[in-house]
């Protein structure tokens, strides 16, 4: 039964609708800001910088109205290597005035101070673009990467083809689980057992389960396509937008925000240098 | 087998933005031998329910209780409850996966480890019994028509003999000849095998036809469960719900409207033929 509960558990993405500034904000200055987030992290110096980023980052998931355990939720598959970032930095990085030393482990003030630094880097690092995904949905963001992807279609990179891919596999992700569901749960009445048992044997059930899955999707293939072409689609040139993306007053606030940071990251690196 | 819901609830995605409460306190006991038809409005949830009784879905508080049997109390249980319970799922056809038809019936008696000699006999029976010539025996499924495949995944359901079996929309998808087929054969087993049948359908000529009771859900709950007579001659009350009526009963509105009064709780063509020949005169011969 387990696998069920994890399939029916599963939330596409990890959009969390809402209707804040940071939701309504255009995906495209979004990726940006994340992106230049990501770099500014690493011009960060001090204590004190890094004080200014957390408190930033708590004032913008605040007003996303997001519940705080859907981002510690983010951070669990990195905690191990958080951890062992903090631990090889804090033993390994050599410097004078060692609390503790024998043979090549050393504990020094500036290890402690390097990996603290990483740990905060990495959980930060994360948590930002936490905010991203949680708050875009994921239509939105395979458009704001289309858009911001496209000058380099001059030079033949398929910016186009690769939105609609991802498009179209986010698409049929709810409904493939559906269909995994379906299957499987009519295989179970059937007396199928895909719980116990050993390893071959557990793979060799899931046979009724995947040959089912492989000839489905390979019908709905089919059936999108012929949908597309019918509807004369030909790939990205001349296409126009339903909903284009546009720029509104939302946007240069949180431009404004990202901004105030920005300059107190910079005022911090002067005055570490 | 006698089926017992017992202040049944059931919640999708519990303590999350997407959390809904699919079943809503239901209190239900279905009787041995009896044909339920279960209808409502998309998203009712009709297949929510069904799904408890062979513990495809575990309740979220409540009982289910199947021949005073508590199906949720002993996990040893299950193997034998599912051997008990058979489940004919909404295109039923899609979970076909073996070489041939014969294997793909063999999957579930085999599954309950039973000797060669008897899957062979169960394979032959239930083929017999959903109408398909034995020499698709051979066949891969994946080169039969729609109904055909769906005549093999039934077929799959009946080769492990429930006692309880659950149809979600048999006939969806299906040509009126597919339909007609597929009604005759349900009605010839529930008779032949006495199980005790629940067939979910939009279909209420189907309904009407067929079932010995029926059971409307709206919003998680069950609002009526009683024979097809009463429950169709509440017209008005399965409208709100968005449910329709068979179309014997339209028939019988629309005669009311040229002054031919004839009582609601009549659901055959022919019924409706003896009554008008009864108390309106004519020709009986018509």
């Amino acid at each position: 039964m387990g696998v069920m509960i994890v399939l029916k558990n599963i939330t596409l993405g990890q959009f969390f609708p809402g209707s804040s500034i940071v939701h309504k904000m255009d995906p495209r200055i979004k990726i940006i800001t994340v992106f230049l987030f990501i770099v500014l992290i690493f011009f960060v110096k001090s204590f004190y910088g890094y004080l200014v980023v957390a408190v930033f980052v708590a004032f913008v998931i605040m007003t996303t109205k997001v519940p705080i355990k859907y981002i510690l939720r983010g951070l669990k598959p990195i905690f191990f290597i958080v951890i062992i970032t903090f631990v090889l930095n804090t033993l390994m990085t050599p410097g004078d005035d060692p609390y503790f030393s024998w043979k090549f482990i050393s504990i020094t003030p500036k290890g402690l101070k390097q990996a603290s630094f990483l740990s905060i880097r990495l959980v930060l690092l994360v948590i930002g673009s936490q905010i991203l995904t949680l708050t875009t949905s994921p239509l939105g963001l395979t458009d704001g990467i289309e858009q911001l992807a496209g000058p380099l279609k001059k030079v033949g990179f398929p910016a186009h083809e690769m939105a609609m891919m991802m498009t179209i596999a986010l698409r049929f992700i709810p409904t493939l689980l559906n269909e995994t569901d379906r299957i499987m749960k009519a295989q179970i009445s059937r007396g199928a057992d895909f719980e116990t048992g050993s390893l071959i044997s557990r793979a060799r059930n899931l046979v009724p389960l995947l040959v089912p899955l492989f000839v489905s999707a390979f019908r709905r293939a089919d059936e999108l396509a012929l949908a597309m072409e019918a509807r004369c689609y030909q790939g990205g040139t001349g296409r126009t937008r339903m909903k284009v993306l546009k720029m509104s007053k939302y946007d240069i606030y949180g431009a404004l925000a990202f901004c105030v940071l920005i300059a107190l990251i910079v005022l911090d690196y002067i005055l570490a240098a | 087998m006698s089926i017992h819901f017992e202040k049944l609830s059931h919640v999708y995605m519990p303590d999350s933005p997407f959390e809904t409460k699919a079943i809503d306190d239901v209190t239900l006991t279905i009787n041995d031998y009896e044909f339920v038809g279960l209808i409502g409005h998309t998203g009712s949830g009709k297949t929510t329910l069904v799904q408890h009784i062979n513990a495809l879905l575990k309740p979220t508080t409540g009982k289910v209780i199947i021949d005073s049997l508590d199906i949720n109390s002993d996990k040893h249980a299950l193997k034998e409850l599912r051997k008990k319970v058979g489940f004919v799922f909404q295109y039923p056809e899609h979970q076909l996966f073996e070489e041939t038809v014969e294997k793909d019936i063999a999957f579930g008696p085999k599954n309950l480890k039973l000797p060669k000699e008897e899957i062979a006999i169960r394979v032959e029976q239930a083929m017999e019994l959903v109408g398909l010539e034995p020499e698709v025996k051979l066949r891969s499924p994946f080169e039969l028509s729609g109904g055909q495949r769906r005549r093999v995944a039934l077929a799959g359901v009946i080769a492990m003999r429930p006692e309880i079996l659950i149809l979600d929309e048999p006939t969806a998808g299906l040509d009126p000849g597919g339909r007609d087929a597929m009604l005759l054969m349900l009605k010839k087993m529930h008779k032949k095998e006495k199980m005790t049948v629940i067939m979910i359908s939009h279909y209420m000529d189907e309904i009407a036809a067929l079932c010995s009771k029926v059971l409307v859900m709206e919003k998680g709950k069950p609002v009526i469960y009683d024979e097809p007579k009463k429950v169709f001659a509440q017209g008005e009350r399965l409208a709100a719900m968005g449910l329709d009526v068979p179309t014997t009963t339209k028939l019988i509105i629309a005669l009311e409207k040229k002054d031919i009064n004839i009582p609601k709780d009549i659901l055959t063509l022919k019924e409706i033929h003896s009554y008008i020949a009864e108390n309106y005169g004519g020709d009986d011969s018509a």
